[in-house]
């Protein structure tokens, strides 16, 4: 609020009468050890209470400097004094009402690029400041160095060097403010004005509103401010001012819409020319080793190399580590402990016998089998997301995905689909385009999760051995070339995509930490088997009893009458009724693809699931199966996420129709082509 | 210096800090400070992949991805600037 000359006693935030004279203020942004040295000066002698007519703390405390009293007033810490909110408004109006005799901006050396800007602010109010340089043990721990002297030349006020929490320098400090309170020393801040192209509309706002400005107050400051949007300091000039002389002053404004950005980025300007003056950085090694492996990292096109040599690694080591446990699991420790059990329920009714069998070590057994893999490959990701690579993965994607004619934020929920494509769905809350917002829900479930991996991992080196890296490899690469191609064409056709953006701040490269891996692979496997020992369990459990039902003969069963059902597209693919039924209970949860084939076939199976399918189908079925499978629609948690997020049914079915046709295409040539070249 | 750097955000795609900095010629830090500048002016918005959704997912403890998820500094242009 404006407040004409005399007035001043009468605002808000500075008639309380605690205050004495000589006043002091204290300035600074959040966290820049304000607070410490205002307890430091003022110990017990403090007072804290709220600013009048505002919820915002205030604390004022007084202390003897040189055998004189004088009151000291802890501002709010503020970025700026552009009126944004209360403490803002408060920081300014008291500088500019209570006058103190000196203000202490308190800036940080380990962050001068954060503390600067409101020093800015302070000098275009032309208050008597000094700087209280603090901080500098934090910035000598991080190797940054400010030469005081030069910032001091920059700034036009004294700056003093001070270690608030340790006392160090204070002295010094408290001897420039009182100089500078008996008047023995002059100080005349610099201050950025605006950037040179809104020089002259500057100076004419400042001819027209200098007759209407308040005594007391910087007719420079305030026509900044209302180029700057400044709404509070424009609506009190508006009403100080003529109706007539407004008019003038608002047109000017209406012209110069955009004058905050001038005003800003001048002040930004003169910041960073002070910094590379005053601040010497350190080279720091860890800096270089990841500015040189993002060199490649993060290149449009060798990133992409990167990423997918790095993809490509993970499946080998997943493939050449976890199949021969997961192998040996399923073949004789799953098939010894369902040998066993028969033997002790040989006597047990045939339905006990089914239930604990068939049912459960058939189903969840199975499933646990496939825990080395998903630990493996738990293991891998955490790694890379420790050692900071992940969001280089997802800053290469997003510049393939463009090339692709594919809209920017599409790819921050299409990356989560890499875990599960539920939070990919969700997650494209961040895309403000409806349409591309939809576009991007219904090429969600193309992104292969990683259950559909997990149901790969467990299949494809039973039928391929060696090969199944690179089937599992073409595969996913398939999976992401269709989902480009349908983004590509949907886009042009429908979206006709215009490019958005987002930044994302790169982590630098560390060494990995044991314990923090270990803890989330503990974590994900713990997760896994208590959804083996739930959801899976159900589902495992519905499945025998319905392959049992209703006269126990599995050819004869109800679930046998829902393959024969869709047996017929599934010959397409080389199907029987039983990888149908698999491939149908997927929409439930993609693993149990797997618990459903352990019930069909693993519980009484001789040697172990794999083993029994490998002798029941041909790897061309089995690569049908396993692109029919990763392609096939989306699961039934995905696809309520999917209503949830379009609020209609008809997306949801456009999507599921979509992969279902997908699914079934692809399958049908994976079977066909891997039959003419003799697999 | 600010007007720069909200030129090069609408420009579309990814940028790292980083690369902004380089291409501003200033620290990441000085570019960290801008972007907080821009959120407080709305003209930038910060998005958390699912946030608490996440909850809601039944793997969200399996979730690779979830070293993305952490990073809590993505900005995005608001409407404002999108028009």
């Amino acid at each position: 609020m404006l407040h004409h000359h005399g007035q001043a006693t009468r605002s808000a935030v500075h008639s309380d009468p605690i205050f004495v004279e000589p006043l002091i203020a204290l300035a600074g942004q959040p966290n820049m050890g304000k607070s410490t040295l205002f307890n430091l000066l003022t110990g017990l002698n403090q007072h804290v209470g709220n600013w009048p007519g505002k919820t915002v703390e205030k604390r004022d405390g007084v202390f003897t400097l040189n055998g004189k009293q004088v009151c000291l007033v802890d501002l709010p810490g503020t970025y700026s004094l552009t009126a944004n909110s209360p403490e803002e408004v408060i920081a300014r109006e008291f500088i500019l009402l209570s006058r103190p005799v000196v203000t202490v901006a308190v800036v940080s050396a380990a962050n001068l690029e954060r503390s600067l800007y409101l020093v800015a602010e302070l000098a275009a109010l032309q208050t008597p400041m000094v700087v209280a340089l603090n901080m500098l043990d934090v910035a000598d721990q991080e190797g940054i160095q400010v030469n005081a002297d030069a910032l001091e030349a920059e700034l036009g006020v004294p700056v003093i060097p001070i270690i608030a929490s340790k006392a160090v320098g204070v002295r010094k400090l408290l001897d420039v403010v009182d100089e500078m309170i008996q008047g023995r020393m002059d100080v005349n801040p610099k201050a950025p004005t605006i950037r040179e192209d809104h020089y002259a509309v500057l100076q004419k706002l400042k001819v027209l509103i200098s007759d209407h400005v308040p005594a007391g107050y910087p007719v420079d400051w305030i026509a900044l401010k209302i180029l700057e949007g400044d709404a509070e300091i424009t609506a009190d000039l508006r009403s100080n001012m003529p109706s007539d002389a407004w008019h003038s002053v608002n047109n000017i404004l209406l012209q110069h819409d955009d004058a905050f950005m001038a005003v800003a980025s001048a002040r930004y300007e003169w910041i960073v020319r002070i910094i590379k003056k005053v601040v010497s950085s350190p080279n720091y090694g860890q800096i270089g080793l990841t500015e040189r492996i993002d060199r490649w990292a993060t290149h449009p096109l060798y990133g992409l190399i990167v990423l997918t040599l790095i993809l490509g690694l993970v499946f080998w080591v997943v493939f050449t580590i976890s199949a021969p446990i997961q192998q040996w699991l399923d073949g004789v420790l799953i098939t010894a402990i369902s040998e066993w059990s028969s033997g002790i329920l040989a006597s047990a009714p045939v339905w006990v016998r089914g239930i604990l069998i068939d049912g459960f070590i058939g189903g969840v057994g199975s499933v646990i089998t496939f825990l080395p893999v998903l630990v493996i490959f738990f293991m891998a990701f955490a790694l890379l997301e420790d050692i900071g690579y992940m969001a280089r993965a997802a800053y290469v994607m997003d510049n393939f995905m463009h090339l692709m004619g594919l809209h920017g934020k599409s790819f921050l929920p299409l990356f989560l689909g890499f875990g599960c494509n539920v939070p990919a769905v969700i997650g494209t809350r961040v895309i403000d385009s409806w349409s591309s917002r939809l576009l991007t829900i219904i090429l969600a479930p193309l992104v292969p999760c990683t259950a559909r991996m997990a149901v790969v991992a467990f299949i494809a080196p039973a039928f391929f051995g060696r090969n199944a890296f690179w089937v599992t490899w073409g595969i996913v690469l398939l999976s992401l070339l269709i989902l480009v191609l349908m983004g590509a064409l949907l886009n042009r056709t429908v979206f006709k995509g215009q490019r958005s953006s987002f930044i994302m701040e790169m982590p630098l490269y560390h060494v990995p930490n044991r314990r923090t891996i270990s803890l989330l692979v503990w974590q994900r496997t713990l997760s896994f088997i208590r959804k083996a020992g739930t959801s899976i369990l159900v589902i495992s459990l519905i499945v025998w009893l319905l392959s049992y039902l209703p006269g126990g003969d599995l050819n004869g069963s109800y679930l046998a009458w829902i393959g024969n059902i869709f047996e017929p597209v599934g010959r397409w693919m080389g199907f029987d009724w039983r990888l149908t039924v698999a491939l149908l209970s997927s929409f439930a949860a993609k693993e149990n693809v797997i618990a459903t084939l352990g019930v069909l076939f693993g519980g009484s199976a001789d040697s172990g699931l794999t083993a029994a399918l490998t002798a029941a189908y041909s790897p061309a079925t089995a690569l049908a199966f396993l692109v029919t499978a990763v392609l096939f629609i989306p699961c039934a948690g995905t696809v309520a996420a999917m209503r949830q997020e379009t609020g209609s049914w008809r997306w949801v079915f456009v999507s599921v129709t979509m992969m279902l046709f997908i699914s079934l295409i692809f399958g049908f040539l994976a079977y066909h082509i891997a039959g003419l070249i003799g697999l | 210096m600010l007007e720069q750097l909200l030129n090069e955000i609408k420009k579309g795609g990814a940028l790292s800090v980083d690369a902004l900095a380089k291409k501003l010629d200033t620290t990441p830090a000085m570019v960290r400070v801008m972007l907080e500048h821009l959120l407080r002016e709305q003209r930038l918005r910060t998005f958390n992949f699912c946030g608490s959704s996440c909850s809601a997912c039944s793997i969200n403890d399996d979730c690779v991805t979830q070293g993305v998820n952490s990073q809590q500094l993505l900005y995005t242009l608001t409407n404002i600037e999108e028009k």
